[in-house]
């Protein structure tokens, strides 16, 4: 048996030695409908290897399903609950739509007078006789609010910092593979740059 | 139903037959009489019949890099990867009548970018810089140009597989696989034309079978025509060739130990960055179709905790100890990139500690 799924699978893959009987393994295939089965399903995964597989496969599975009906325990139907019963179905929802409804009251409620008491103070305040300093100075606001926002500022500032510097070494990255095939080092800086550079390296990497 | 079976069961082993009988004919011609013409030859096909034999993937790619670049032909493919939009490109080749070669790539989409080679000197023309021409011998496109050039150069670091045969492009196509020999760089799926050898495909899978970037030929056409197109292009036009001096450089005093099969050091140097001006210590490592880009510079509070970026395909991997750091840049897996910064090591014999 197994010595026939090797050569079917070398008859597959075209690995059949040459002095092997392709007539009498097509017919030993074809009269068996196990090998049949395998023939198919290998050039299946096959191309489902190769990403080649038609989207429309016909997979014979009445056969697998009839059986798993007949297997099947009869369906009983299930008694009806309390909740079902006609006049409390009906009601239920009503019941359910009017709590969403208070919840939905509560919320726009709350909004309302907080938006209200929110507002008030803000709005009281006409009575300055100078226009407020610029910058950082200029203390209306809290002091503590201020002070979150400079730290938050200099995230951003290191963040932005660091994508700069990334995108500076992407760009000369593509810059260096521009100039591969030239076999020459782009001589865009100077003589004095590069007396430069020795200077500025030496020093970085001494300890 | 055992009919139709039995039907399709035929018709396949005859035409698995058919294909053995082909291959194994196809494979017995040349050996025998040199000078009889290769049975699936036609007249494109400029490649010596003796030397291509179709059971061995490097003679396929040998194949693409000759006909590539004695054909004239133009090819219009799609650049798509999973995050960004597809980008459409056009790209040409001539073989001028006084055995003069001329190439053109062109991004359609957007303001673009036209490069321009003849011979040995590549015009680049990009929005926002004057156009420019330097010396060398391919265009840098997204098709990796050593696989138009010399691809023996790939031998040591990766694998040529032959997957099987299939249909890229309305045309019958032999698929390959590139893979890396030590699992430290991404791998590629070609697809090649039967007929002329032309690239139909090209993807580029990550270490877990991800696809992250491909090339689809849309239209391929081999035509002698296609020069005609090229006799408008004025020589005079086109911007004279930087003449770049090369600056007196000393050795650096650090080496990286690590380096994936097949890769090595192409070229060194001390530049500053364009963008930020900060001055680096430059490697560029490279297999051929893969070029990492190392950078040590003095470290900067930006980087701190280290950097571990992926931006399409490329990677940008940092790693510093507070005074020096060590950046690594190129289209290579994370992993690899991390192992090769921290392979970096200063040169023994030298007096810096």
């Amino acid at each position: 048996m197994t010595q026939q799924q090797e050569k079917l699978s070398a008859f597959l893959d075209g690995e059949l030695n040459q002095g092997e009987d392709v007539g009498s393994l097509v017919r030993e295939i074809s009269a068996d409908s196990e090998s049949l089965e395998k023939w198919k399903r290998y050039h299946l995964v096959r191309d489902q290897l190769r990403n080649e597989t038609v989207s429309d496969i016909q997979f014979d599975i009445s056969a697998n399903i009839a059986a798993a009906i007949d297997k099947e325990l009869p369906i009983v139907a299930p008694k009806r609950k309390w909740t079902e019963l006609p006049v409390v179905a009906s009601v239920i929802p009503l019941v359910k739509q009017s709590g969403q409804l208070a919840v939905a009251a509560c919320v726009t409620a709350v909004m309302i007078f907080s938006f209200q008491t929110y507002n008030t103070p803000e709005e009281t305040t006409p009575f300055l006789t100078a226009p407020p300093v610029a910058g950082p100075q200029g203390g209306l606001r809290p002091v503590n609010l201020e002070q979150t926002r400079n730290v938050q500022r200099d995230d951003m500032a290191i963040l932005l910092e660091q994508r700069r510097q990334i995108n500076a070494l992407i760009e000369d990255h593509q810059r260096q593979l521009k100039l591969k095939n030239t076999g020459v080092v782009e001589g865009k800086t100077s003589e004095k740059d590069t007396e430069e550079n020795k200077v500025e390296n030496s020093t970085s990497q001494q300890p | 139903m055992p009919n139709v079976f039995s039907y399709s069961l035929k018709q396949q082993s005859y035409r698995l037959l058919f294909w053995l009988i082909a291959i194994g004919f196809s494979a017995i011609v040349p050996s025998v009489s040199a000078q009889q013409p290769r049975l699936e030859s036609n007249q494109n096909d400029q490649v010596p019949v003796s030397e291509f034999n179709a059971a061995d993937p490097l003679s396929w790619i040998k194949r693409l890099a000759t006909q590539a670049s004695s054909l004239s032909y133009e090819v219009s493919f799609v650049l798509s990867r999973p995050s960004t939009e597809t980008q459409p490109y056009l790209w040409r080749h001539a073989v001028l009548d006084n055995n003069n070669t001329v190439e053109q790539l062109s991004l359609l989409n957007g303001p673009g970018f036209e490069h321009i080679r003849y011979n040995q000197v590549v015009s680049i023309f990009e929005p926002g810089f004057p156009p420019y021409s330097i010396p060398g011998a391919a265009i840098d496109g997204p098709i990796p140009s050593v696989l138009l050039t010399n691809p023996d150069e790939l031998k040591e670091g990766y694998e040529f597989v032959l997957v099987g045969r299939s249909r890229i492009s309305g045309r019958a196509a032999q698929q390959l696989r590139i893979v890396p020999r030590d699992k430290t760089r991404y791998g590629y799926h070609v697809w090649l034309d039967e007929d002329s050898g032309m690239l139909l495909k090209l993807n580029m899978y990550d270490l877990n079978g991800k696809l992250l970037e491909q090339i689809q030929v849309t239209q391929l056409t081999v035509s002698e025509r296609i020069k005609d197109v090229f006799e408008s292009l004025q020589l005079s036009s086109l911007p004279r060739v930087i003449t770049m001096k090369n600056p007196p450089q000393r050795n650096h005093e650090w080496q990286v130990n690590f380096l994936p099969l097949g890769m090595q050091r192409v070229k060194q140097d001390t530049h500053r960055l364009a963008i930020t001006g900060q001055i680096v210590e430059y490697s560029m490592l490279s297999d051929g179709l893969v070029d990492v880009s190392v950078y040590i510079q003095q470290a900067s509070p930006a980087f701190a905790e280290g950097v571990e970026y992926k931006l399409d395909t490329q990677s940008v991997l940092s790693r510093t100890n507070g005074r020096v750091q060590v950046t690594v840049v190129g289209e290579i897996p994370l992993v690899t990139a991390a192992r090769i910064a921290e392979s970096i090591a200063l040169i023994e014999n030298s007096e810096v500690n």
